[in-house]
C-alpha cells in the first residue's frame, strides 16, 4: 500500500460542502474542512453536533447527501467502505470492535486485509505466494504491537484483556496495514486518567514514527488539548470554530455551544 | 415439466372451466391461511416480546396433538381428557423451555436461539418417537365429515371450525395489544425491554407468560392441523416453515403484513400443491421465498452497519 | 510469527506463549509423539477391527469431513446452515447416479465439484444480507426442496426407497472391502483435516472469524462480506459434497433419509459438541454423531442418540460454548500453568 502512495499528498483529506441528512433530520450542513495533511486533528462539538456522522461519511458507512470527501486526488463521496480503506482509509470506533474468542495477534492480522491476499484456493494449497503474504502479514502485525506495546499479550485472548487494552488493539488493527488517514471515534472514552495518558502517548508515538493524518471525535477537553494540533468544533451540522487547539477552546462559540456541559472548557 | 402431476394439466383445465373449482381451491387455500395466521401469532409474539425465534415451536404443538391421541388410543383415557393433558403439556414444555433454557442465553451469543431449540426440536421429536410412537395415526374428527355444499362449492366443518378459530384469534389478539394493560406493557416491552422495565413492568414475566400463551397456540394449532391431516413426530414441521416464511415476508416486528402474508400464502400453497403434487409446494415456497427477497431485500437487511455516535 | 516473552511474563502468560511458540523443543517432541500414537491407533484399527467396525471408522472419517465443512460455514463464518446434510445428499446420489451410468470416477469428482459450487452460490446468494433466523430458514427451504426432489422423482433417484450404489473400484481395490473403504476415506480426512488446518493460517480463516464475531469490524477492514460467506457456503458444500461421494460408495446405498432435517441439525450437534472453528472439534463432533448411534443401539436404546443430541445442543450451547476441544484446551492450558508455576496463587488458579 505504500508504494503507491503519492507521498505530498498522503493523508491529504478535505470535506468541501459535504451534507448529511436523513429525511428531515439534517445531521451535517455544508461541511468544508481542509484537515493539514500529517496532523493529528480533534472533531469536537456537543453530543448529536454530527462528528461521528462525520466520520460514517468519511469511512463511508454513510452515505453523503451533497458534497466530496477528497482524499488525496481522489473524490472518495461515491465509493463503498472497501475502496476507502484500500486507499488507506481506516476508522475505530467507540467501542471496541473485537473478535472476541480469538487472540491479539488475530486480530490485528485481520487489518491486513487491504495489503493484498492471494485466492482462497492459493491459500489452502499454501502456495508460495500464500507464505510470503502470509509472513509478510506477520511482519506489519509485529511492527504494529511493537508500536502500542502489545508484544506482552499478543497470544492472549482478547475477551480476557482489561478495557484499555482492547482500545489499544483495536487501534493497532486500525494502524496495521500502514493507513494514511486514520478516523478515531472517542477513543479515551471508557479509560481512567492514566489510561488516557498512556493511550495519548502512544498515538502521539505512532504518529511521531508514520506519515498519516489522524482525526479524533472526542469529547474529553485535556486529551484533546494534549495530542491535537488542529482542532476543529461542530455543532449542530456545522464548523463553529478552527485552529490551534487552545484558540479553538477558548473561542466563545464553542463555549456556547458546550453551555450547561459540567466540564469547564476554558480550564 | 417433470415436476407437474400426472393428472394435473386434465385437472387444471376441468378446473378452470368451473369457477366454483378455482374458488375451491382458493378457499382451501384461505383456510389453511388462517391457520397459519393463528400459529403465526404465537412467533410473533415470542418474537416481539424477547427477540427469540423457537424452532420447536411446531413440536409443542406435535406433543400436544400426538400425545392426546397416545392418551386416548393406547392409555384410553377419555378423549376429552386426552386432549386437555395434551394442551397442558405443550403450555408446560413451552413455559419450561423458557425458563430453563432460555433465559439462560448468554447475551453475546447471538443466533443460539436457534441452536437451542432446535435441541429442544430434537428432544421433543425423539421423545414422540419413543414414547407414541412412528407411525402416522388419523386423529380427532373435528366437524371434518361434516359438509355443505354452496353453489358448487364444498365447505367442510372443519374447515369453518379452523377459520373461525384462526380470524377470532387474530381479531382477539390485536384488541388484547390495543386496549388492554398487558397488551400495552407487551407492546411497551416489544419497542424497549429496558425502558419498561424502568417503568416498572416486569419483563421477565411478561415473556415467560408469552410463551406459555404460545404453547397454548401451538397445541390448538397442532390439534386443528392433526384433524386434517393426521399426526406423527413430523407432521408440524412443514407447517412450522411455512409459518416462519409468512413472518419473514410480512416482518416479524408487525402484525397486519405477516398476518396477511399467511392467509396470501396459504392461497399460494394451496394452489401450488394443486398444480405440482402433493408434496409440490416446496419449491414452490422455495422460489417465492427467492423472488421476495431479491425484490425487496432492504426490508430484511439488519441493521449492523450502524455506526450511530 | 513467533512472541518473544519478556523477562516479567506471569507463569500463566509463559504457558500460553510455550503454547503457541511452534518452534520450542518440547513442542516438536509432543508433535511427534502424538504423530506416532496416531499411526499405532490407525494401524491397530486396520488390523484389529472386524469387517462392520471398519466401515463404521471409515464412516467417522467421512461425516468428519462433512462436519469440518459446516464447521467453515457455521462455527467459523457464523452463517447458521440447516441443510449441510442436503450437500452430503448432493455428492453421494451424484455417486449413485453417475455410477448407474457408467460415468468414469474423474469425470464424477469433477462433477460433484461443479455440483458441489453451484449449491453453495445458490444457497449462498439469498442468504448474503440475512442472518439469523432469516438465513437459517432460507437454508432449511433449500433443503426440503431437495428431498422433495429426491423423493418425488422415483424413477431417477428411487424416491424415498433409495438406490443402491455398486462400490468403487480402481486397479483391483474396491471399497465394498472394509479395508480399503477405511483406507481411502481415511486418506480424505486427512487431506481436509491438512486444509482445514491451514485455513486458520490463513487471511482467508480470518475474514470468515470477523463476518462472524462482527461484521462491522469486518467492513471497517475492508474485508468483502459477501464474498466471504459465498466462499464458506462453497467451501461448506465441497467438503460435505466429496464426503457425501464417497460415503455413497463406501455403504453402498443411499437414501433421502440419510440427508433430511435430523441429519443435518446432527452435523450442527457435531460442530457445536466438537467445538467450533477447530479440526479436533470436528473430529470429535463426526465420532460422535456416528459413534454414539451405535452403542445406542447396542444398548437397545436407539432412540436415546436423538434425544441425547437435543440435550447436548442445548446443555453445550449454553455452558460449554467452546465444546469439548474448547474444554480440552482449556484443561490443557490449566495443566501447563499448573506444571510451571508453584502452589496455586491467590485467585486460587
Amino acid at each position: 500500500m505504500d508504494a503507491n502512495v503519492n507521498t505530498v499528498n498522503a493523508g491529504r483529506l478535505e470535506l468541501r460542502a459535504v451534507s448529511v441528512r436523513y429525511g428531515a433530520l439534517t445531521a451535517l450542513e455544508e461541511v468544508s474542512i481542509d484537515f493539514p495533511t500529517g496532523v493529528i486533528c480533534g472533531l469536537i462539538g456537543p453530543n448529536g453536533a454530527g462528528k461521528t456522522t462525520l466520520l460514517n461519511a468519511v469511512s463511508g458507512f454513510t452515505q453523503v447527501s451533497a458534497g466530496s470527501i477528497v482524499v488525496g486526488d481522489v473524490d472518495i463521496a461515491r465509493f463503498d467502505i472497501r475502496e476507502r480503506v484500500a486507499l488507506g482509509v481506516v476508522r475505530g470506533f467507540q467501542t471496541p470492535r473485537l473478535l472476541e474468542q480469538e487472540t491479539v495477534r488475530t486480530n490485528v492480522a485481520v487489518g491486513c486485509e487491504p495489503l493484498g491476499h492471494p485466492s482462497v484456493v492459493v491459500q489452502l494449497a499454501n502456495l508460495p505466494a500464500q507464505r510470503r503474504a502470509e509472513a509478510r502479514d506477520a511482519l506489519y502485525v509485529d511492527e504494529a504491537l511493537g508500536l502500542l506495546d502489545l508484544q506482552e499479550v499478543a497470544s492472549r485472548r482478547v475477551d480476557q484483556l482489561p478495557f484499555a487494552t482492547r482500545r489499544l488493539v483495536e487501534v493497532a488493527r486500525v494502524l496495521v496495514a500502514r493507513p494514511r488517514i486514520v478516523l478515531l471515534d472517542e477513543p479515551a472514552a471508557g479509560l481512567d486518567a492514566d489510561d488516557r495518558d498512556a493511550l495519548a502517548t502512544v498515538i502521539r508515538r505512532v504518529h511521531d514514527e508514520r506519515a498519516m493524518t489522524v482525526v479524533i471525535v472526542e469529547h474529553n477537553v485535556e486529551f484533546v488539548r494534549l495530542l491535537c494540533q488542529h482542532v476543529v468544533a461542530l455543532d449542530y451540522g456545522r464548523v463553529i470554530s478552527r485552529g490551534d487547539a487552545d484558540a479553538v477552546l477558548a473561542d466563545e462559540a464553542v463555549r456556547l455551544a458546550y453551555f450547561g456541559v459540567s466540564h469547564n472548557v476554558a480550564s | 415439466m417433470l415436476w407437474f402431476h400426472q393428472q394435473a394439466p386434465n385437472d387444471l383445465l376441468a378446473l378452470l372451466m368451473t369457477l366454483s373449482g378455482a374458488v375451491q381451491v382458493t378457499l382451501a387455500g384461505l383456510e389453511t391461511g388462517a391457520l397459519y395466521a393463528f400459529f403465526l401469532i404465537g412467533v410473533l409474539l415470542v418474537y416481539q416480546v424477547s427477540k427469540q425465534i423457537n424452532f420447536s415451536y411446531g413440536q409443542m404443538g406435535m406433543v400436544a396433538a400426538f400425545g392426546s391421541w397416545w392418551l386416548y388410543s393406547d392409555i384410553g383415557l377419555p378423549v376429552a381428557v386426552a386432549v386437555i393433558v395434551g394442551i397442558a403439556t405443550s403450555i408446560i414444555v413451552a413455559g419450561l423451555t423458557e425458563v430453563l433454557i432460555i433465559r439462560r442465553i448468554p447475551e453475546k451469543r447471538v443466533g443460539y436461539d436457534l441452536v437451542v431449540t432446535l435441541g429442544v426440536l430434537l428432544l421433543l421429536t425423539a421423545g414422540a418417537q419413543v414414547i407414541f410412537g412412528t407411525s402416522s395415526q388419523s386423529y380427532l374428527d373435528l366437524l371434518s365429515s361434516s359438509r355443505v355444499v354452496l353453489s358448487g362449492v364444498f365447505i367442510n366443518g372443519n374447515d369453518v371450525l379452523v377459520v373461525v378459530i384462526g380470524v377470532a384469534a387474530v381479531i382477539a389478539t390485536r384488541i388484547a395489544l390495543d386496549r388492554t394493560g398487558a397488551g400495552l406493557s407487551l407492546r411497551a416491552s416489544a419497542e424497549n425491554a429496558a425502558v419498561a422495565r424502568s417503568v416498572g413492568i416486569n419483563v421477565t414475566r411478561l415473556r415467560t407468560t408469552i410463551w406459555v400463551i404460545s404453547g397454548l397456540i401451538a397445541a390448538v394449532s397442532g390439534i386443528l392441523l392433526g384433524s386434517r391431516l393426521s399426526v406423527d413426530p413430523f407432521y408440524m414441521t412443514p407447517f412450522l416453515i411455512n409459518t416462519f416464511i409468512a413472518g419473514m415476508i410480512g416482518g416479524m416486528d408487525r402484525f397486519w403484513p405477516p398476518i396477511i402474508a399467511a392467509f396470501g400464502l396459504g392461497v399460494y400453497d394451496s394452489w401450488a400443491m394443486f398444480v405440482f403434487g402433493p408434496n409440490g409446494d416446496a419449491p414452490a415456497v422455495f422460489v417465492l421465498a427467492l423472488v421476495i427477497l431479491s425484490a425487496a431485500p432492504r426490508r430484511f437487511v439488519e441493521e449492523r452497519y450502524e455506526a450511530r455516535a | 510469527m513467533t512472541d518473544a516473552p519478556l523477562a516479567d511474563e506471569t507463569e500463566a502468560q509463559k504457558a500460553e506463549a510455550a503454547m503457541g511458540g511452534a518452534t520450542s523443543f518440547r513442542t516438536r517432541r509432543w508433535r511427534l509423539l502424538e504423530a506416532v500414537l496416531l499411526l499405532g491407533l490407525v494401524t491397530a484399527l486396520y488390523g484389529g477391527l472386524s469387517a462392520y467396525w471398519l466401515v463404521i471408522v471409515a464412516q467417522v472419517c467421512l461425516y468428519t469431513v462433512a462436519t469440518m465443512g459446516l464447521d467453515i460455514l457455521f462455527g467459523r463464518t457464523g452463517q447458521l446452515s440447516l441443510s449441510h446434510a442436503s450437500f452430503f445428499g448432493l455428492g453421494a446420489y451424484v455417486a449413485a447416479l453417475a455410477s448407474a451410468h457408467g460415468i468414469s470416477y474423474g469425470l464424477q469428482l469433477a462433477i460433484v465439484l461443479l455440483i458441489a459450487v453451484l449449491a453453495g452460490a445458490i444457497v449462498a446468494v439469498p442468504t448474503l444480507r440475512l442472518s439469523g433466523m432469516r438465513l437459517a430458514l432460507v437454508t432449511l427451504l433449500f433443503g426440503q426442496v431437495l428431498q422433495w426432489f429426491l423423493i418425488t422423482e422415483v424413477s431417477i433417484t428411487g424416491g424415498s426407497e433409495g438406490m443402491t450404489v455398486t462400490p468403487l473400484s480402481i486397479a483391483g481395490f474396491n471399497t465394498g472391502e472394509p479395508h480399503v473403504a477405511f483406507v481411502v476415506s481415511l486418506a480424505l480426512a486427512l487431506v481436509a483435516t491438512v486444509v482445514t488446518a491451514q485455513l486458520s493460517r490463513t487471511q482467508a480463516g480470518r475474514r470468515m472469524l470477523a463476518v462472524r464475531d462482527s461484521e462491522l469490524a469486518a467492513s471497517a477492514c475492508g474485508i468483502d462480506l459477501p464474498r466471504t460467506k459465498i466462499q464458506a457456503f462453497i467451501l461448506a458444500a465441497i467438503y460435505a459434497g466429496f464426503a457425501g461421494w464417497l460415503y455413497a460408495y463406501v455403504v453402498g446405498f443411499v437414501a433421502p433419509d440419510t440427508f433430511s432435517l435430523f441429519p443435518s441439525a446432527y452435523f450442527l450437534v457435531a460442530v457445536i459438541l466438537g467445538g467450533a472453528g477447530t479440526v479436533l472439534g470436528s473430529w470429535l463432533g463426526g465420532a460422535y454423531i456416528v459413534l454414539a448411534p451405535q452403542l445406542f443401539a447396542i444398548a437397545g436404546q436407539p432412540n436415546l442418540f436423538a434425544i441425547l443430541g437435543g440435550a447436548l445442543l442445548i446443555v453445550v450451547a449454553l455452558l460449554m460454548p467452546g465444546g469439548l476441544a474448547g474444554g480440552i484446551s482449556a484443561l490443557q492450558r490449566r495443566a501447563l500453568s499448573l506444571q510451571v508455576r508453584q502452589p496455586a496463587g491467590p485467585n486460587g488458579r
